[in-house]
């Protein structure tokens, strides 16, 4: 369907360009391009400018000398562009314009300048926005521009162009997946299963929450060896459910309308909520509090997800059906990763080095957790983005890599025990002297070099 | 339909009614020699719809200044919004002015057979008085960027002078349309 879609468009899109140039076969002019990247926080765009229309509109003799246009007029210049770039969501809530570094490039063999834009929507999710526009147009009144949405990476598709006749324009915001649900039961499971696979975030709340579910409680607060079969698997299904509850009673509560909150602060919420399982999986916050956690903090996550059914239209008023279908996919999503997850991490805590794993995995998703409430705040961007675009990209390899530890660790234990057995990570160390740092469970020395003699 | 890079015409004829819109014409360069002599296709055209502007008084001038420039005409292929009306008056033309005028439209509308061309002249003169004359950047056709338009109730016609792709200074686009008879839309 979407390949299909997708035809459709670009041949629409083909044949508005063939109308679109003359039947005379005149001059294509000198058009501007805006390329957005519509994201779920904020729209990314890029202005190609042609400079010899440019200066046109600024009365600047910028073609004299192009190589020294962002040196001599480059502040003037984004000025100018910032004056003449605006955008409003749905709600007619103006969005947040900032006109970043601008720069030269040749197009086609023409000098244009550069410009990168940034539009962030106040409520923090970008839904269907509406863009003004008349850079270069507000002057030169024959200037037209070419408005195309190119997702990084993606395909370019023309979604208008504007001229004297017409300034603005409504862009959709498609979904991730590029896919838009018809509100139908299957596209909704399928909404709301790509909705968790696609983004970290709930994934690694869940996962985070995961670590140490295998474990006994030490004393002092801290994690102590691993717990029984039976106990592991009780507390998996607890943190399971306790999210499920929590995060369905929000999602159904906003959906009929009880309660209403944006979007922005409960995507920070969501960032801190990953935090808060990061820092439990390094010491209990509360003894096996994972279930408590996993309730609370899905009332959160289920806020978020009625955000994404609202970018679809579907918020409010949403049939109990598609409500339904898409708390399915969610918990589909989540099996899913349990299943590809939790044996590992099982296999892991009846190990030794489950120690410096928990702790460095815990450390990784406190950090993470950061780089989001920072981006989401709106401070600047998580330095972590490449990495979460990369793990969403390849889940196989993460759960390949994992499976593979786990299996090391196994074979690992296994000659161990045929040697010396008592490192073996069975109990709490009660008055082990030092007292071992963060979180340090019942086993010292992870690695001994007893436990790697056997691998030459 | 007929046209090059340069020329563009839509005729359509539906009965004993012809729609001679849209018309493009430009030319580079402006001036050839054929067979040794010398050939100005458009001359006739650009010199006649600027000669409307110079002869306007300072007032006139002003009140017909569009604010902005045009880098080539703008209703163009693909392009049917016409924009709001403005500029000075015809009703504010002296009868010379008035006669400008008239000799300028003519040199479009004389393209096509007098059977057609002199019921669209008719229009034209009946319109006249509420039809508007604006100009952008120049009234002088030798200056790139100078853009002279007359918009009236049904003709409207458009002149930009472009800069020269081909080695000269500028060259000529211009198109003549009919806001209510285009394409065949009236036939």
């Amino acid at each position: 369907m979407q390949r299909t879609r997708r035809l459709i468009v670009a041949l629409v899109a083909a044949v508005g360009l063939c109308l679109g140039a003359s039947p005379a076969g005149a001059h294509e002019p000198g058009m501007s391009a805006v390329l957005l990247d519509v994201g779920d926080t904020e729209v990314a765009a890029e202005l190609q400018l042609p400079l010899d229309r440019l200066e046109i509109a600024v009365d600047q003799p910028l073609t004299d000398a192009p190589g020294e246009v962002v040196d001599t007029y480059g502040a003037m210049l984004t000025a100018y562009i910032g004056d003449h770039v605006a955008a409003s969501g749905d709600d007619g809530e103006p969005w947040d314009v900032s006109i970043g570094t601008v720069s030269l490039s040749t197009i086609d063999g023409v000098d244009h300048l550069i410009a990168p834009a940034t539009l962030t929507p106040p409520s923090g999710v970008v839904g269907d926005f509406t863009l003004d526009y008349d850079v270069i147009l507000e002057f030169l009144l024959s200037h037209e521009i070419v408005v195309a949405t190119q997702p990084e990476g993606g395909d370019r598709v023309v979604v208008g162009t504007l001229s004297h006749a017409a300034s603005s324009i409504d862009i959709e915001a498609t979904a991730p997946s590029g896919s838009v649900p018809s509100g139908s039961f299957p596209s909704m499971v399928t909404l709301g299963f790509d909705h968790v696979l696609d983004g970290a975030d709930h994934l690694v709340f869940l996962i985070v929450l995961l670590i140490p579910a295998p474990l006994l409680l030490g004393e002092g607060r801290r994690w102590g060896g691993a717990g029984s079969p039976g106990a592991s698997f009780a507390r998996v299904v607890q943190v399971a459910t306790a999210f499920t509850v929590g995060h369905s009673l929000t999602l159904v509560a906003s959906a009929v309308g009880w309660i209403s909150v944006p979007s922005g602060p409960v995507e920070v919420l969501v960032a801190v909520s990953i935090g808060v399982g990061a820092v439990h999986a390094l010491r209990p916050i509360v003894a096996h509090g994972e279930a408590l956690i996993a309730g609370g903090f899905g009332l959160i996550h289920g806020l978020a997800f009625s955000g994404i059914l609202d970018n679809y239209g579907l918020g409010s008023g949403a049939t109990a059906m598609s409500l339904l279908g898409f708390n399915v996919g969610v918990e589909l999503a989540q099996l899913v990763t349990i299943a590809l997850v939790f044996p590992s991490l099982y296999v892991l805590s009846r190990g030794r080095g489950y120690r410096r794993f928990r702790v460095g995995a815990g450390v990784a998703a406190l950090a993470i957790s950061l780089g989001w409430v920072v981006e989401r705040v709106g401070l600047w961007g998580s330095p972590f983005t490449p990495l979460e675009t990369w793990a969403v990209a390849n889940p196989w390899v993460l759960v390949g890599a994992l499976g593979a530890a786990a299996l090391r660790s196994a074979i690992r234990d296994r000659q161990t025990s045929g040697r010396s057995a008592p490192e073996a990570p069975i109990a709490a160390p009660v008055g082990h002297p030092p007292a071992p740092p963060v979180g340090l469970s019942s086993a010292p020395g992870g690695l001994t070099p007893v436990g790697r003699a056997g691998r030459g | 339909m007929f046209g090059g890079h340069h020329y563009a015409r839509i005729m359509t004829y539906t009965g004993d009614v012809a729609t001679i819109t849209p018309a493009f014409t430009g030319v580079e360069p402006t001036s050839f020699e054929v067979d040794g002599e010398t050939v100005e296709p458009l001359n006739d055209e650009v010199d006649g719809i600027f000669s409307i502007f110079t002869s306007l008084d300072d007032d006139q001038l002003s009140s017909a200044e569009i604010d902005g420039a045009f880098d080539d005409v703008l209703l163009g292929p693909g392009e049917d919004t016409f924009p709001d009306s403005e500029g000075v008056l015809g009703s504010d033309l002296s009868d010379d002015q008035k006669e400008l005028v008239l000799t300028s439209v003519r040199t479009w509308i004389d393209d096509f057979d007098a059977s057609i061309a002199d019921d669209a002249m008719a229009t034209v003169e009946a319109e006249l008085d509420e039809t508007s004359f604006a100009w952008a950047v120049s009234t002088d056709p030798s200056v790139q960027g100078a853009y002279a338009r007359i918009d009236g109730p049904s003709a409207w016609i458009e002149v930009a002078i472009q800069s020269g792709v081909g080695g000269a200074d500028v060259h000529y686009h211009s198109i003549y349309r009919n806001k209510t008879n285009d394409y065949g839309n009236a036939g």
